[in-house]
């Protein structure tokens, strides 16, 4: 029988990285195609973001995935 | 605020505020007044105008800036409203129904409003009500998103 899987939660760094890149909510929305909105939403943990945009971000940051984002769960 | 926000706020107004002016037109307080069809035409064409005119006017104010971006979170918001506006149509379409058909099979049937959708008057009342109600729905929708 299949075990129920739990709902995880996506976590994420996105602010320390942003400061550390010299990023503002604006300058990284416009880097990686989102809106000021959506970023203040994802760092407040409001909003998981799709594959392709948590890939733009870490790309942004020159850093790995994970090293962004984290699965809890 | 995102302007999207913005627009969904101001067309929730606009939308209420036109709704209510042809509420004035066809209700005597709770029920609905008999008039002429032409008078009835009359009241949908100017509704109907003032709708589209004041879509317009939001939709100039809030949505017509250059460089404005919808990126997959505005796309999600408004695809999840217009799903709950959609549903609210469906399910308000189906107890209009409802309560017509069981008025008419059932004699001792006492549903919790009368419709009887034979007068002009009360097809136009009740079809425009169940659009304007999911218009509201997902207005209303899309300001929940965007705070949530």
């Amino acid at each position: 029988m299949k075990k129920p899987i739990q709902k995880g939660r996506v976590l994420n760094n996105i602010k320390d990285h942003r400061k550390a890149a010299g990023h503002t909510q604006v300058s990284l929305a416009d880097a990686v195609g989102a809106t000021r909105q959506s970023i203040i939403a994802i760092e407040a943990g409001k909003y998981a973001p799709s594959l392709e945009l948590a890939f733009r971000i870490a790309r942004e940051f020159d850093v790995d995935f994970e090293e962004v984002f984290q699965f809890e769960g | 605020m995102a302007r999207y926000e913005k627009y969904s706020l101001a067309s929730l107004i606009t939308t209420v505020a036109v709704f209510w002016y042809f509420c004035m037109k066809m209700l005597d307080g709770m029920s609905l007044v008999s008039q002429p069809t032409p008078t009835l035409f009359k009241i949908y064409v100017t509704t109907v105008i003032l709708f589209i005119i004041t879509e317009i006017i939001n939709a100039l104010l809030f949505l017509a800036r250059p460089g404005l971006v919808q990126d997959e979170r505005d796309y999600m918001i408004k695809s999840k409203a217009e799903r709950n506006g959609n549903f609210v149509i469906i399910a308000a379409i189906n107890i209009v129904l409802f309560i017509v058909l069981a008025e008419g099979t059932f004699s001792n049937y006492h549903g919790p409003t009368h419709i009887d959708l034979t007068s002009p008057e009360s097809l136009l009342f009740h079809l425009l009500g169940v659009l304007v109600l999911g218009t509201i729905v997902e207005r209303v929708s899309t300001l929940i998103y965007y705070r949530l």
